[in-house]
């Protein structure tokens, strides 16, 4: 019965992660193929694959500088957006008064806007700070916007540990900060895992405010890949290759976080 | 408890941040709401309420506003029933749960101005690849991005393709920091699989789950750059999102008061279902808010 | 000078851009926004090495994106744009609102060093608003009727002088595998295709007061006979465009519809296109179908020399550059367009001189783009039956009175 049921369970997750994963290894076809083939009716799995549209992209266009870009805006998200996001959230699950929820409720709000309202606006702050094509303008709009979501999704993870740990942990000679450092941050690990993992893809894949705040300088993949959305065939297939390129930074991540996720839940015992 | 103090300390740092960046965007788009600022003009008027009762006497404000509630509905619906699906399978699975949970994560990776590209290529009339794939058949399928019914379908299919993924990281993630013991009591106690879903597993997810329905209600109303890239709110108005009518007001017609007006309202609308959300929630279990 | 422009701006704060203008401008590099396709790369390499010492840093992007940072520099005075390309509408909209230099000086001074007499007047006209020109064109592109010549023949048919023969060409030629024709409704896009039907059909957009005009009985029956064009269309023809058409022919999913010049080239490369040398084009039904020219203008905003800017523009458009992108784009300058070896050269060449000669440039009107995408959404929900014909014409044309209105047109 259980190995019957294991194996019934592996064969449907399978099956509908294939057909999830279907458009991206559609793209991924489309991105070696050229335009007469990637279009055919009825669809051709067997062609000659070409690297001519990678090549062009990575190499001849200059996407790798565009990627360190993207990554050093992403990871400069990371490390400051998770910190400040993970401290209000403790403050926020540990507070018992009633201006937490309105705090919390109120910073949702930012997000609640649309977001192409804010372009406007922060095109004219960053033009007057002469912050326009630079680094810090765009880590600092993406730690902002992201803030809300970083915090509302820690404080989730914070809500789940028991508060008798930290009274515990006061009552052995803590102070609350080393209550918070030594003992409630180790537990909800999984979740700092995850809230990074997102931080990261928000602000790698933003395209809006990268259009408007990043030039020539700091231009971010999206925005390149974005720069070849039509008006020729051919661009479609370099999009493609700029799509399948742009993933494997986010994938490699996730799978570094996915290993974190696992540790997380051994160490997640304490909470018993 | 005295302890309100240092709990402020922690969140200082964060709400500094915020306010330095955000709250000159944020306040000039809800000041210009009141305001009649063409882009092309050098003049701006102060307009009232006018920009608002305006937007509310229009027709067009109702049909995307339904359009939104029906797509936000369906979909957020859709993903949460698929992703809490996909996060148990994970769970309860022993084998491969990495490989398929990262591969199964790989839509939401997509960057979204690519994404709605990728989908564009499977849903095109005739040489997108489901059409292509049928014909190959002879079989000659619906039209999926110009018949209003389909394209609201392949709309909320679209949203539910990359926003899924997020639903079951998160609630995965959630499922391991669960007390297993809890499992384990029960299960030895006699409870069905059902049994231990519904009067433990979910029970104990709630605040998770309100997390993840809130931010996916808020994200899906601002849902943008998918269905501008598949149907940009066509046929006629069958998909027309109220942020894709702000971002027509706004950023073609240029009306930039109008828009922060409907920017406003759709602000508030949110907030109502999310505070209504919060509130049922809450009604059911003190811990979830 | 800039700064009484910029003071009028308060609204914005402008007079936040100010500390931006400082002496440094001039040694930063010259900035393009511009939209992306392969004759504007090629030109935007050409701005890149037309002047010694000066950079241009190009950031092309498609037409929406580059629109929206272009309107973004303008409304924030920013001078963080130099040089621009735009099209007619754009054009329109930009110089109205003084957001663009007037070339009309330039163009004298630089007549002889860039033999500028050598460029087509009616190039020089899709880019002239209020009499003064504030764009060097670079090309004057056409809709074209396209057609499979091999299915003509073997139907025996030729191609249409009237719109009702192209709605029974496209029902004889329907089929599921192969539509009858190709339509593009995706309404964020000028809607040049409906007017070919609308100016031979119908009565036009406008009439000379702006007031519109495309509701009128001719006006009705032009959108009822696209309607009834539609049912031979290939699926999916209201979120469609040019790209998609491009396919749909180079797929052989389609066997007639309108196409621009510059997607000729693409359906003779084996490597796009599976009906090499199967196309023909000729001059659409009645003619008058839409022209659209693009070039490049200087922004008001720009702290740096404006002869220089020009200087580059210019040199990017001389005739041997023209000649280099000719399979890419109709040149403007009549030496590389009327070349015989050129002419010759590309298949297509001859049918695009004789649309050239009968198109229409779209409607004048600044705010074409805003109304033009009010009608269209409307006339979509005719042809796809969400309402009646002449409900969606009149609907749309209230709509696009009163947006005028707002802008403030029938004062007198």
């Amino acid at each position: 019965m259980k190995p019957r049921y294991q194996a019934t369970l592996l064969v449907l997750l399978s099956l509908f992660t294939f057909i999830n994963l279907v458009p991206i290894l559609w793209g991924l076809l489309i991105s070696i193929k050229q335009p007469a083939d990637a279009f055919s009716i009825p669809p051709t799995l067997i062609f000659e694959p070409t690297l001519l549209f990678h090549w062009e992209v990575w190499v001849e266009r200059g996407f790798f500088s565009f990627l360190i870009n993207s990554l050093i805006v992403a990871g400069g998200t990371i490390c400051i957006s998770v910190p400040l996001g993970t401290l209000a959230a403790y403050g926020l699950a540990r507070t018992k008064t009633k201006h937490a929820s309105t705090l919390l409720f109120s910073l949702l709000a930012i997000r609640m806007l649309p977001q192409i309202l804010l372009a406007i606006p922060f095109f004219v702050m960053a033009r007057y700070l002469s912050l326009i094509d630079t680094y810090l303008m765009m880590i600092l709009a993406m730690v902002a916007i992201n803030q809300p979501f970083t915090i509302w999704l820690m404080r989730s993870f914070f809500v789940d540990v028991p508060v008798e740990l930290d009274e515990a942990a006061m009552i052995d000679g803590c102070n609350r900060w080393l209550a918070f450092w030594h003992v409630v941050l180790p537990t909800v690990r999984p979740g700092l895992a995850v809230t990074s993992l997102f931080s990261m893809l928000l602000a790698y894949n933003e395209f809006l405010f990268a259009l408007i705040l990043t030039g020539s300088r700091t231009k971010t993949l999206p925005v390149a890949i974005a720069e070849y959305g039509g008006e020729d065939i051919n661009y479609w297939s370099i999009s493609a290759a700029g799509a399948i390129g742009i993933m494997l930074p986010p994938v490699i991540f996730t799978i570094l976080v996915q290993r974190h996720l696992i540790r997380g839940l051994t160490f997640g015992a304490v909470k018993g | 408890m005295g302890e309100s103090g240092p709990m402020w300390l922690f969140m200082a740092p964060s709400v500094l941040v915020i306010a330095l960046v955000l709250f000159y965007p944020f306040f000039s788009a809800v000041y210009y709401s009141f305001f009649n600022y063409y882009l092309g003009s050098q003049a701006i008027t102060f307009a009232g309420l006018d920009n608002y009762t305006n937007l509310l006497s229009e027709e067009r404000f109702w049909i995307t506003l339904g359009n939104t509630f029906f797509i936000v509905g369906a979909s957020v619906a859709l993903q949460l029933v698929l992703g809490l699906a996909l996060a148990l399978a994970l769970y309860a699975c022993t084998r491969g749960v990495r490989l398929i949970s990262l591969l199964n994560f790989l839509p939401h990776v997509v960057t979204p101005v690519v994404g709605g590209i990728f989908l564009k290529w499977m849903f095109v009339g005739r040489w997108g690849l489901i059409d292509a794939t049928l014909i190959g058949f002879n079989i000659f399928p619906p039209d999926w991005l110009g018949d209003p019914g389909w394209a609201k379908f392949t709309v909320i299919m679209a949203d539910t393709w990359k926003f899924m993924p997020f639903l079951m990281l998160v609630l995965y993630a959630g499922l391991q920091a669960f007390d297993t013991a809890l499992l384990e009591a029960a299960r030895i106690d006699g409870a069905s699989p059902w049994q231990l879903l519904w009067y433990i597993i979910l029970p104990m997810m709630k605040p998770l789950i309100l997390f993840v329905v809130a931010i996916r209600t808020m994200d899906a109303f601002r849902f943008f750059d998918l269905i501008y890239v598949l149907t940009n709110g066509g046929p006629g108005t069958a998909t027309e999102t109220i942020t894709l009518y702000t971002y027509q007001i706004g950023f073609r017609l240029l009306e930039v008061g109008r828009a922060s007006a409907l920017g406003v309202l759709t602000l508030i609308v949110v907030a109502i279902m999310v505070a209504a959300l919060i509130w049922f929630m809450q009604r059911r279990g003190r811990e979830a808010f | 000078m800039a700064k009484t422009k910029i003071g009028r701006r308060a609204a914005l704060g402008t007079a936040l851009a100010l500390p931006a203008l400082n002496v440094r401008a001039q040694s930063e590099p010259v900035t393009l926004i511009s939209h992306r396709y392969p004759a504007l790369e090629w030109y935007a390499d050409k701005m890149k090495s037309a002047l010694p010492g000066v950079t241009v840093d190009a950031r092309l992007m498609p037409s929406g994106d580059a629109g929206q940072l272009q309107r973004l520099q303008f409304s924030a005075a920013s001078p963080g744009m130099d040089i621009l390309w735009l099209n007619g509408s754009l054009m329109a909209f930009y110089a109205k609102n003084g957001w663009i230099e007037p070339l009309d000086d330039l163009i004298a001074k630089f007549k002889d060093e860039y033999k500028l007499g050598d460029i087509n007047p009616t190039s020089l006209k899709g880019l002239s608003y209020d009499g003064k020109i504030y764009g060097l064109p670079l090309t004057t592109n056409t809709l074209m009727y396209a057609y499979r010549e091999d299915v003509f023949a073997e139907r025996k048919l030729q191609p249409p002088t009237t719109w009702e023969q192209q709605v029974e060409i496209a029902k004889q030629l329907h089929s599921p595998r192969r539509s009858g024709t190709t339509l593009s409704l995706k309404w964020d896009m000028p809607p040049y295709e409906l007017s070919s039907v609308l100016n031979t059909v119908g009565d036009g957009w406008f009439d000379k007061d702006w007031r519109p005009i495309f509701q009128t009985e001719k006006g009705q029956k032009a959108i009822d006979l696209y309607k009834r064009l539609s049912a031979f269309a290939v699926p999916g023809f209201t979120s469609q465009a040019n790209d998609e058409n491009t396919v749909n022919f180079a797929q052989d999913v389609a066997a007639t519809g309108q196409q621009w010049a510059t997607r000729c080239a693409t359906m003779d490369n084996p490597q796009r296109s599976k009906v090499v040398g199967k196309m023909q084009w000729a001059v659409p039904p009645g003619g008058r179908q839409a022209l659209s020219t693009d070039g490049y203008a200087i922004s008001k905003f720009s702290a740096k020399n404006k002869e220089m800017l020009f200087r580059i523009l210019a040199k990017a458009l001389d005739e041997e550059s023209q000649r280099g992108a000719a399979d890419l784009a109709t040149p403007t300058r009549r030496a590389v367009l009327n070349d015989p070896a050129i002419q010759a050269k590309f298949r297509w060449y001859p049918a695009v001189s004789k649309c050239l000669e009968v198109g229409e440039p779209l409607p004048a009107l600044a705010e074409f783009n805003e109304a033009g995408e009010l009608a269209c959404k409307r006339i979509v929900q005719a042809i796809i039956g969400q309402m009646p014909v002449k409900e969606a014409l009149t609907t749309g044309a209230a709509e696009v009175t009163e947006l005028l209105t707002r802008r403030g047109y029938y004062k007198g």
